[in-house]
């Protein structure tokens, strides 16, 4: 069938429902014209018997199939259902359980794994201060000691300049003996014996 | 089955019948499941929708049933309503580029064994049943919209005016839809065109 125009024909020249048409047909919509054409073209009144039979014949089985479907698979429960009802399902209990587990046995690996490294860098902390020590013990130890030995020789010259002094001091102080012509012949801790001098 | 080329208009007056229907779920959910099911399938060619699309249609309307003011069928206030939950699910799938593409579209075969005979024979039955095949393959080649109108007229009957009510089209939009897919079916069942 060919379409020429709007109008559709067969071989031999016949012309034939277009899709306007058909569809018209199919719609239910009386279009003179197309009853008209029916009354004289036994090919489309055929082709409408077909066409509209295998649409019926799939709204049938569709509608077959769908109610075989709903069967199979009952509806979910229509209403709401509470918020802890989840709680009612076991797997949720073992997923629960897993899910601990799981959490529990990452944490004592990362807390091993975190604890270890910071012993063995505290160990080796400790004993590179004591080998640091006792690197730098000796040179305090000699140090010290030769800072004793100097320290002694120091003070014994400081107490010879010190005791010096004091003599000088003394032997320029004017003291009451000596402003009344007195002698001090020794001066001594404690007791001082003065003998007169004459003016 | 012959389609019924002429349906007479359905009346959407508010009745007791309307109403008890959406006071009861159950009812609700026995009623129309099945065939909100087959049209949800077939409009989108994807199963895991339609049954969540029927399912939360179902519990929409139960629960809006104050909304229903009784001016078209039940059945129309379903599928717009359905119709309206596809769209949603369709614009979130569109975020989920991780969800698996698949398309799950009702499967004819599925249908072996259970066509009833009806007295007729196992060369009619099977005959039926290629027939069947051969509209559902071409509806696989239209359009969301144009298998959905489709759907609504051929396959539950619904009034030009219907559809408009529950796809918001134009009557104009909707015819075209519908001459399309009518066009695709006569090629394939037809031969002719």
């Amino acid at each position: 069938m060919m379409e020429a125009g709007n109008k559709l024909q067969d071989s031999n020249g016949v012309e034939h429902l277009t899709d306007e048409q058909f569809t018209e047909l199919l719609i239910g919509a009386r279009v003179a014209s197309v009853q008209a054409h029916l009354k004289v073209c036994a090919q489309c009144r055929e082709e409408a018997e077909r066409v509209s039979g295998a649409i019926g014949d799939f709204a049938e089985q569709s509608l077959l199939w769908a109610e075989r479907r709903v069967e199979e698979r009952p509806a979910r429960e229509m209403e709401r259902k509470p918020t802890w009802a989840w709680l009612l399902h076991p797997q949720v209990w073992v997923a629960g359980a897993m899910a601990t587990a799981l959490a529990v046995g990452i944490g004592m690996t990362l807390h091993r794994d975190h604890t270890q490294p910071a012993q063995q860098a505290a160990a080796t902390a400790q004993s590179d201060a004591a080998k640091t020590q006792a690197a730098n013990a000796q040179p305090i130890v000699a140090k010290v000691q030769a800072e004793a030995k100097v320290g002694s020789a120091t003070l014994k010259a400081d107490n010879a300049l010190l005791t010096a002094i004091d003599g000088e001091l003394r032997a320029d102080e004017t003291t009451p003996a000596s402003l009344y012509g007195l002698e001090a012949t020794s001066y001594t801790t404690g007791t001082k014996s003065v003998k007169r001098t004459s003016n | 089955m012959q389609l019924v080329l002429n349906p007479g208009m359905i009346g959407c007056a508010m009745d007791e019948t309307i109403l008890s229907e959406l006071e009861n779920i159950e009812a609700l959910d026995r009623m129309y499941r099945a065939r909100l099911l087959r049209f949800v399938a077939y409009s989108t060619g994807d199963m895991d929708l339609a049954e969540t699309v029927v399912q939360d249609c179902l519990l929409k309307a139960y629960n809006g049933r104050e909304s229903f003011r009784g001016e078209c069928s039940v059945y129309t206030w379903l599928v717009h309503i359905a119709g309206n939950l596809v769209r949603d699910h369709q614009r979130t799938r569109k975020f989920q580029f991780w969800r698996k593409v698949q398309k799950m579209g009702p499967d004819l075969s599925e249908l072996t064994g259970v066509i009833p005979s009806g007295g007729s024979s196992p060369e009619t039955q099977l005959l039926a049943r290629e027939r069947a095949q051969q509209v559902s393959s071409a509806l696989e080649g239209l359009s969301e919209n144009q298998r959905s109108v489709f759907v609504m007229r051929f396959v539950d009957e619904m009034e030009l005016q219907e559809i408009c009510q529950a796809t918001g089209m134009q009557i104009s939009t909707v015819k075209t839809h519908l001459h399309r897919a009518v066009k695709a079916v006569r090629q394939k069942v037809g031969g002719s065109a």
